[in-house]
């Protein structure tokens, strides 16, 4: 079959991966099955991990959905030129993929303690905000800095659905008395909520996984779920590989299930644009 | 009854009424705030990086980064492993889609499950599965740049193989190779000459989109111990002050440079997929 | 007193005129066709009606209140569109009740009318059906019956049944007919299929260019057309060259054979005009007093089914006659010389 070579790949380089990580997380260091390191994956130091990335992600799926939206709305449907429509597709191309390092460093030459917004609102209008609690380093801080991939995801997957709100729909609504308002109650929402309900999962999965931003902005001091993963393997903690892979086994587990919520709902959403 | 003709009060119209006008002025404005959102960012890193030298602005920064023997070696590491990635992620794919599309379109639906696989799991759990596995005999690939090659090709095999299958969609494969067949071309004539030649701009945007990714990918280079491009410059942030912001920069002309120039290409193709996400 | 008024309307879009100052009155209860290629401004003074596009200037009145300044949602009229825009995250029963439901009528009463609709359709069953479970031809009834749900006072149609296939077109077009008629409700109706047109409308309004070409009764359009737009757009139509011999005794000659058409003609003898003749006119001559005759070869025999179309080769012009097919009828062969004969008021003069 001439799929054996993708699938030979598949198999050495990610499905066996994946079943060391499965096996790994049942292993003790001298191989025998335990379920300890599950376990240990409720401990509190840990939980907290999974909570604080869970809210991360959260903050940033639901932040970057809202925005998204009302920047894709605002280029397909709200009357800007064409040409301001297809920019900003291109830009959320390139923004979609400028994570990382470089995004870290440019938001800690924006907002880091000698960043250049920082200066100007603290010269300019005598506003500080590291003596206002803000930190770059923290929570707000690493949201911000997700936002910049995170929102033009969102404006690359829900333009195609907002494509497909037909023109029609909303003439037939206000010919049949609708306000606005009402179109977007009844009509427009109810169509557009399965691929709003699955961009937010998608969202959410993408930044639950993220590391390399992460890393680079807080150097690997902000107990995110990937960073303890990542601390594991280069041996910087106790070593414990094997909670390292209990780690990355709940860290799959809920990505499959996004994954598996995503699909659904993108299924449910294109039934109502094939009529 | 016929009404009086001439009060007739011109109306200057653009098309839909009614709530299209309060609607651009939302418009308008969520895009400026989007914008500048966007843009902020990028105008400070700029303006930081021309600080290198005090109270004047100045490329010393980027002179600095230039000059340093450790961004030509790390750059250098960097393009050969996107130029491997690209080779072997598409002498491994392109094979695969043509025979999805040609041989077995049920298969279709387990490559774009495979495709998922990347989401679900994500470079930092690869790789510590990648280590896991390979560090010992007889598979000891954890020294070999074989891995990490063989880690990019995963990390951007959902890229390439929606590239090339949009391609080879827009193309009517199917058709196509009957035509050639029809006509008396062989196997090997019908690939090199009638399907290559004609996804060339697929091809293109599958290449510019994985030299983005590879380029700057940090976790799986800094995991397995690689002088790569993106551990260099993570390694730069942890000291210096400017020379980052220079980085980072260039980082996004590169970037920008790739991925628009793909998206100018892929443009003409059709029923293309959104080339979304990276690594991050 | 006409039920709906377009006074003077214009559209321009851009350096464009769709719509070039139409005026047009329409009665109560009558169903209007507007009838046209594309481009020549059918759909652009619909929407104006319904409010989905101002005009540039003129006024459009219904019942003789002026309707221009007021928003789409606002003015009574029932629109069709022609992908049918059904929601479709609404059953039929739901899309038929949304006029009601945002006008803020009890349900009790919502349920009642939907029930009269869909009975009205012939949908009784399938109400609680999503559009992607139904076929074109329901979606277009439960699109129709949404339109008139909220008892608008115009029914607009946008070449509703443009969409579907050829006998589910002569079907619904009935359907659509017999309803209207039914409920009294005066409609405008915008296709390009002129046989549509014929067959449904008490008057056509041939458009071109955004102005009107000719107003009247499908008799009227198809056996007196005004200009030789509406001739030929207009079923099919047979167009030769001829020469005016005496113009007062309405004398014409094509190929050297004489003809007559039933009135004087304009302007001097020598001057050369389009005759044009209705297929359905001409016939296998056989002596009729009175009748014209023209003699050619016969070039070809088209079997249409129910009409034999022959085609006759008269000098440098081409004449076709339509037969009712008779299997029982032996027709002349192919290069033969054959006679065609018709009265002269069939002839049709066009400059």
């Amino acid at each position: 079959m001439g799929l054996a070579p993708f699938l030979l790949f598949a198999l050495a380089f990610m499905l066996l991966p994946a079943g060391a990580i499965l096996f790994g997380s049942f292993q003790d260091a001298k191989g025998a099955f335990t379920f300890l390191n599950v376990a240990h994956l409720f401990r509190p130091g840990i939980l907290r991990s999974y909570l604080l990335t869970i809210e991360v992600s959260l903050v940033t799926a639901l932040g970057g959905a809202v925005f998204g939206f009302l920047l894709a709305y605002a280029v397909t449907q709200g009357g800007l030129p064409k040409t301001v429509r297809g920019f900003l597709v291109t830009f959320s191309g390139v923004a979609s993929n400028f994570a990382g390092v470089p995004l870290a460093f440019a938001f800690i030459s924006t907002l880091g303690r000698v960043g250049l917004v920082t200066v100007i609102l603290k010269e300019a209008f005598g506003i500080s905000l590291y003596d206002a609690g803000f930190n770059l380093y923290s929570f707000w801080g690493l949201s911000l800095a997700y936002l910049y991939f995170q929102l033009p995801l969102m404006i690359l997957i829900i333009t195609p659905a907002l494509d497909g709100l037909r023109k029609e729909w909303r003439e037939a609504c206000e010919n049949l008395g609708a306000s606005p308002l009402q179109y977007w109650r009844h009509v427009a929402l109810p169509i557009l909520a399965p691929s709003l309900l699955s961009s937010v999962i998608l969202l959410f999965g993408n930044a639950f996984g993220a590391y390399a931003t992460a890393y680079a902005l807080t150097g690997g001091f902000i107990n995110l779920v990937p960073i303890q993963i990542g601390a594991q393997i280069r041996g910087d903690v106790l070593h414990d590989p094997n909670l390292g892979y209990a780690l990355a086994l709940g860290m799959v587990v809920i990505m499959t299930l996004s994954i598996l919520g995503y699909t659904r709902l993108q299924k449910r959403a294109s039934r109502f644009t094939r009529s | 009854m016929i009404v009086a003709r001439n009060c007739a009060r011109s109306r200057n119209s653009a098309g839909p009424r009614n709530s299209a006008g309060p609607r651009k002025v939302w418009s308008w404005l969520w895009l400026v705030l989007g914008s500048l959102y966007f843009l902020v960012p990028l105008l400070a890193t700029f303006f930081f990086s021309l600080r290198g030298k005090k109270g004047v602005l100045s490329l010393v920064a980027y002179a600095h980064v230039f000059k340093d023997p450790q961004f030509l070696t790390t750059f250098t590491f960097s393009l050969e492993m996107a130029v491997l990635t690209i080779a072997a992620g598409l002498a491994l794919i392109i094979p695969t889609a043509i025979w999805v599309h040609l041989r077995v379109p049920r298969a279709r639906v387990l490559i774009e499950t495979f495709a998922l696989l990347p989401f679900v799991i994500p470079p930092i759990v690869l790789v510590f599965g990648l280590i896991r596995l390979f560090s010992r005999p007889p598979f000891a690939l954890v020294t070999s740049p074989a891995l990490l090659v063989a880690g990019y090709v995963v990390l951007s095999f959902p890229y390439i193989f929606r590239a090339v299958d949009a391609g080879l969609r827009a193309i009517d494969l199917r058709v196509l190779t009957e035509a050639a067949q029809s006509l008396g071309a062989g196997w090997g004539t019908t690939f090199f000459r009638v399907v290559l030649p004609n996804i060339r701009v697929a091809l293109l945007s599958a290449a510019f989109l994985t030299f983005s990714i590879v380029v700057g990918e940090l976790t799986l280079a800094v995991m397995l111990a690689w002088p790569a491009f993106g551990p260099y410059m993570a390694l730069m942030g942890r000291d210096l002050a400017y020379e980052p912001a220079a980085l980072a920069i260039v980082s996004f002309l590169l970037t920008w440079g790739s991925i628009a120039f793909m998206q100018m290409l892929s443009r003409s193709i059709a029923g293309r997929g959104s080339f979304t996400g990276g690594v991050h | 007193m006409a039920y709906v008024e377009l006074i003077d309307l214009v559209k321009h879009f851009g350096r464009h005129t769709a719509v070039d100052s139409m005026n047009l009155g329409i009665m109560e209860g009558e169903l209007v066709s507007f009838l046209g290629g594309s481009g020549c401004g059918k759909t652009t003074t619909l929407r104006m009606i319904a409010g989905f596009e101002s005009p540039t200037s003129g006024r459009i009145r219904i019942r003789d209140l002026d309707v221009v300044d007021v928003p789409p949602n606002r003015r009574g009229v029932g629109m069709v569109f022609q992908n049918y825009a059904l929601f479709p995250n609404m059953t039929a029963r739901q899309n038929i009740g949304f006029g009601l439901k945002v006008g803020g009528k009890p349900s009790a009463e919502i349920d009642r009318r939907v029930n009269e609709m869909l009975a009205l359709i012939h949908m009784e069953e399938l109400g609680s059906r999503f559009p992607h479970q139904m076929s074109g031809g329901q979606q277009q009834r439960v699109s129709l019956a949404r339109a008139l749900a909220a008892s608008p006072r115009v029914l607009l149609l946008d070449e509703p049944l443009s969409a579907l296939d050829a006998r589910i077109r002569v079907l619904l077009r009935g359907e659509i007919r017999a309803i209207q008629r039914q409920l009294g409700i005066t409609t405008i109706y915008v296709t390009h299929d002129q046989e549509e047109a014929l067959s449904i409308s008490d008057r056509i309004v041939v458009m071109r260019d955004g102005k009107i070409e000719q107003l009247g009764t499908p008799f009227e359009i198809y056996n007196r057309p005004a200009t030789a737009f509406v001739a030929s757009f207009i079923g099919s139509l047979n167009l030769l060259s001829a020469v005016v011999v005496e113009p007062d005794a309405g004398t014409l000659a094509v190929d050297g054979q004489r003809i007559a058409a039933a009135a004087p003609i304009q302007g001097a003898a020598g001057r050369m005009v389009r005759l044009s003749l209705r297929p359905e006119m001409i016939s296998l001559a056989n002596g009729s007093a009175g009748n014209n005759h023209l003699t050619g070869t016969l070039s070809n025999v088209v079997f249409l089914g129910s009409i034999v179309r022959l085609v006759l080769r008269i000098g440098g012009n081409e004449l076709f006659l339509d037969t009712f097919n008779n299997p029982h009828l032996a027709l002349p062969a192919i290069g033969a010389r054959v006679t065609a004969g018709f009265p002269p008021e069939a002839c049709i003069l066009l400059e």
